[in-house]
């Protein structure tokens, strides 16, 4: 018994089927194409993902008040080695921007481990 | 009952082909080739790829708004000659169909050239398909003599649109680019008009010719063609324009008016009697002109990274 089953419909409609195929496909790979190139074109993706993946303790709530007075004077050494003053006054973007400079300055290794050994 | 009683009213199935066609292909390359200009001679350049997402979504914003404007119009195709063979008139798609291609292309060209540039274009290209679809076909087209005019605007957006979808702003050079193809439609149109016997009477559309008269008609082509000079000649000094550009359009345009003075100068007998060929020349001359102007545009822009485009 054959497995395939043919319908005079599928004949009727096989040009509009493949049609409709192909530009189902053609979308698929556009929007495949846009994700790799948008992806592609972000500045620095270790940054990103530094930002999204790692531990981030100057930016949860409570961290900066829960520090010790030795850990404030550390941190406030730290940061008016780079010139910031006013921690708490600070956005999120702002405090990560100083994060990246204490990074950049040996005062915090990527993942955070200066601040967190500070707060514990 | 079998599927194929289903199909009363209609010639058989619906090709693939049938549904392209309703996207109007022809208008489509003229959209495709002013947009691409307008993308390319833009001072912020993209990835190639985000370009040609960019271009295809405007192409297919442009199909579906035609796909919109064949619903509308399935009545009136129907009857004039030009339009008989378009796929609802000849039976090969319902209405309905049509409508339905036009509101899914429309609706996924806008997301995707929003998803791939920005709100700005995006929104251009939905304002773009709203006036073709409804402020043009459903509103000015059986109301008005002058709706070619105003309609026109819809096929003037896609440079702008190209623009925006790589600087995500409007200028001067992006407005004069839409005032160029704006500008020129109406002499455009007229040129043919003068010459092609349509039927847009028997359908109730208001045409010039028909409504105004020849003669009117004439003084319009000269007039309009009058008015085109200045945005033509102007967009030379814009951040898109040139020396080559400024020489090109001068040469088009004297030659331009020259021959809107011929058309504006003959009356009817005359161009009865050698088969209106003034009237065609310059309506021949019209297609390279608006071709050569935005070529020229392209080539400011090509040579400018070896310091001879532009200023």
């Amino acid at each position: 018994m054959a497995i395939k089953v043919e319908h005079e419909l599928h004949e009727r409609r096989r040009s509009r089927n493949n049609g409709v195929g192909w530009v189902l496909l053609g979308l698929v790979g556009i929007v495949f194409g846009l994700t790799v190139v948008k992806v592609l074109n972000l500045e620095s993706i270790v940054q990103f993902e530094r930002f999204d993946h790692v531990a981030r303790p100057l930016i949860e709530p409570g961290v900066i008040e829960a520090m010790s007075d030795a850990q404030r004077v550390q941190m406030d050494a730290a940061l008016a080695d780079l010139g910031a003053v006013n921690l708490e006054a600070l956005s999120a973007e702002e405090r990560a921007d100083i994060e990246a400079r204490l990074i950049a300055n040996g005062l915090m290794t990527p993942d955070g481990a200066f601040v967190v050994e500070a707060a514990q | 009952m079998t599927d194929a009683s289903l199909q009363d009213g209609l010639t058989g199935d619906a090709q693939f082909g049938d549904y392209f066609a309703l996207l109007k292909p022809r208008v489509m390359s003229l959209v495709v080739f002013t947009a691409l200009v307008g993308l390319l001679v833009a001072p912020v350049a993209q990835h190639p790829f985000i370009g040609f997402v960019a271009i295809l979504c405007i192409a297919v914003g442009a199909g579906g708004s035609g796909a919109l404007n064949m619903w509308w119009d399935a009545d009136i195709d129907m009857i004039m000659r030009r339009t008989a063979k378009r796929p609802i008139p000849a039976g090969k798609v319902t209405p309905e169909e049509a409508l339905a291609v036009g509101l899914v292309l429309s609706g996924f060209s806008i997301v995707l050239l929003w998803l791939a540039t920005n709100a700005l274009a995006a929104g251009l290209l939905a304002f773009t398909i709203f006036f073709y679809a409804v402020i043009y076909s459903m509103w000015l087209k059986r109301a008005t003599p002058l709706n070619i005019v105003i309609g026109g605007a819809a096929g003037a957006f896609p440079p702008m649109i190209g623009w925006a979808a790589m600087t995500g702003d409007v200028t001067v050079a992006s407005v004069m680019m839409f005032m160029l193809i704006f500008a020129w439609t109406p002499p455009h149109f007229w040129a043919l008009a003068l010459f092609v016997k349509a039927d847009y009477g028997n359908a109730g559309v208001p045409m010039l010719t028909e409504t105004h008269g020849r003669r009117v008609t004439r003084n319009h082509v000269w007039w309009y063609t009058i008015a085109l000079v200045p945005v033509a000649i102007g967009t030379a000094f814009t951040a898109v324009g040139g020396w080559i550009y400024l020489a090109v359009a001068v040469v088009l345009n004297v030659r331009f008016l020259y021959g809107a003075w011929l058309v504006w100068h003959r009356d009817e007998t005359q161009a009865e009697a050698d088969e209106y060929a003034t009237e065609k020349w310059l309506f021949k001359i019209s297609l390279s002109y608006l071709f050569l102007h935005f070529g020229a545009l392209l080539v400011e822009a090509a040579l400018k990274p070896y310091g001879y485009g532009g200023w």
